[in-house]
């Protein structure tokens, strides 16, 4: 499936330490943002409409939301998983890419009805089962930054996705 | 994307509020996914069991079902947690009840067939080849692709639903032809074939899963006098392990008469992948779960049997009754239940201590009050059920040929290979 393989080769090489490489054209607006930080503004692709904010909460794996996540606490329950035992309850998650069962968009929307779903979603690549269950979420999710999320935003850094305009803005922890 | 002036009114909610949601979902979704447009579908087919669901998902769905919105196309449902009809006799706590009833309630406001199996193609879902479709089931869908020749993506069952609602899918991956070009070889040449049961085509679908994630593969070296039953033990198991949507089986899937056909006269992407008997014997000790011998319960049906798979256990039984401490269970359809109960297999197997069980199926989760009764080691013949059983439900499990599976039933403990 050509997209697939797009997708795949797309995740692959922005997660590589070499990332900023490939995307050369990369130059963020600077500014001032909360606390005085300097605040990157990035480019990306929205999957969603709407404008979030929260810390962010960054993980560098796939995450299924079917048997990977407690849609009751937020909690990823993934044995090995870089999140094992955190919750993405009021985050701006940013993750690579969904994996496992397409079931996992029922499971996002109860933890969203419950009020433990992120507020917001970055990830590398989109995939169908994320996209859907923010969908139906309304949760703001945006894609394909012009930089790579992974690199450029640290679990803790305040983070704004806007979804109607295709912007990321980041305020660094520290 | 690009909408027609029928679907931009779709969104505009000039048709409800069902299909207004219905739409927002699908452009959303082909917006994601580079989708150019719409495409009319012809058959649907989603899960709706209330672990999946839960209770927020069954609000979803009472919402969007709300001012009477209605599916366009002929759309059918996966098993749920019981059999209706036995409801009482297998002690089904009324929580469950209660909820089916509210997805039963919200299904049939829309227009769904309710059928509750996983062989809905047996029952008369049936697409031509070419048709786009939306099946959000994995084994099937694969099924649909592959053995077919229908073309569906793999749908989550929010956008096949909201497909059945609109009659329309984005146009993106398998549904376009391109797409559909094997990737990548896989020889079976070294392995000896003749010897290989169903047990061992689904060992090897575990392991094509493993070796392949979400490529399209072109299988070769297939015998041509293959029983589909074992093709489909591939296909059904390999969507566990991976996320293939479509296999090109040579000589078998209407788009691959041959190796180039498969290919589309191209290079493959990819090296070939040459299986090995050693490969598949590891995968095979990768699948059972199970630490206990004494067993609660041997259950049959992932997909639902069919009548010749009724035919052959009730064959294998020969009249003996299962161990008292074990539960039988044969999962299928209604149809094939009233055409075992024409046939006289119903009665052989319940005089031997079996159920016929409806309506629900080893993945469905009838574990969650199965295990409230004292089940906890279970067998059964399918790799995918072995998987679920045991990750989604804590079962543990042991995994075998439909011959070590009723010998086990009768012995009360395990005897098939480990």
């Amino acid at each position: 499936m050509k997209s697939e393989m797009d997708r795949r080769e797309f995740i692959k090489a922005s997660v590589m330490a070499g990332a900023v490489a490939a995307f050369g054209l990369f130059s963020p607006a600077a500014g001032f943002g909360k606390g005085g930080k300097e605040m990157m503004t990035i480019k990306a692709k929205p999957v969603t409409s709407g404008v979030a904010e929260g810390e962010a909460l960054v993980s560098r794996m796939p995450i299924s939301f079917t048997g990977g996540m407690d849609p009751s606490t937020g909690v990823i329950r993934e044995p090995g998983h870089d999140l094992e035992g955190q919750s993405v309850a009021g985050k701006i998650l940013v993750f690579p890419n969904g994996k496992g069962s397409t079931t996992g968009c029922w499971q996002y929307y109860a933890a969203y009805k419950r009020g433990v779903a992120p507020v917001g979603i970055i990830n590398v690549m989109a995939e169908g089962v994320v996209v859907v269950g923010a969908i139906i979420a309304h949760t703001p999710m945006v894609q394909q930054m012009e930089r790579n999320p992974l690199e450029c935003i640290k679990t803790g850094d305040h983070v704004k996705i806007d979804a109607d305009k295709g912007l990321v803005f980041v305020t660094p922890a520290s | 994307m690009q909408l027609t002036e029928h679907e931009r009114g779709m969104l505009s909610g000039k048709y409800g509020q069902g299909v207004k949601q219905a739409m927002e979902i699908l452009t959303a979704y082909g917006d994601c996914n580079n989708a150019g447009r719409m495409i009319p579908i012809t058959s649907v087919h989603i899960a709706g069991n209330y672990p999946v669901l839960l209770d927020e998902g069954i609000e979803w769905l009472e919402n969007i079902a709300a001012g009477g919105t209605k599916v366009k196309v002929l759309t059918t449902v996966n098993p749920e947690m019981y059999d209706f009809e036995q409801a009482d006799a297998l002690d089904v706590p009324t929580f469950y009840r209660e909820r089916q009833k509210k997805i039963d309630d919200a299904f049939k406001s829309m227009g769904i067939t309710l059928n509750y199996t996983c062989h809905h193609y047996l029952v008369g879902n049936v697409p031509r080849f070419g048709d786009h479709i939306a099946w959000a089931s994995s084994g099937s869908q694969v099924f649909a692709n592959s053995i077919i020749g229908a073309r569906s993506n793999r749908d989550g069952d929010h956008v096949a639903i909201a497909a059945a609602i609109t009659g329309v899918i984005p146009e993106w991956g398998l549904h376009i032809t391109e797409n559909r070009r094997g990737d990548v070889l896989v020889d079976l040449g070294k392995l000896d074939l003749k010897k290989y049961g169903n047990t061992e085509y689904k060992t090897l679908g575990w392991l094509f899963g493993r070796l392949l994630g979400a490529k399209n593969p072109v299988v070769a070296n297939l015998p041509p006098d293959i029983d589909m039953e074992n093709v489909k033990g591939i296909m059904y198991t390999m969507t566990v392990t991976g996320g293939a949507g479509l296999v090109h089986f040579v000589g078998i899937t209407p788009e691959a008469p041959t190796v180039e056909a498969a290919f589309h006269g191209k290079s493959p992407r990819h090296p070939d992948i040459v299986i090995t008997q050693k490969e598949v014997d590891k995968a095979f000790k990768e699948i059972s779960s199970a630490k206990h011998d004494k067993l609660d319960l041997v259950i049959f049906g992932c997909p639902h049997c069919t009548i010749r798979d009724v035919q052959h256990i009730v064959d294998l039984l020969d009249g003996r009754k299962v161990h008292k401490d074990t539960r039988f269970w044969i999962c299928t359809s209604r149809w094939v239940k009233t055409l075992s109960e024409r046939m006289g297999l119903l009665e052989k197997l319940q005089a031997s201590g079996g159920h016929m069980v409806c309506d629900t199926a080893p993945c469905a989760g009838p574990y969650w009050y199965l295990k409230k009764q004292g089940v906890q080691v279970m067998a059964i013949n399918s790799a995918k059920a072995n998987y679920y059983a045991h990750g989604l439900c804590g079962m543990e499990t042991w995994f075998g040929s439909t011959e070590a599976c009723v010998e086990s039933a009768i012995s009360g403990k395990w005897e098939g290979p480990r």
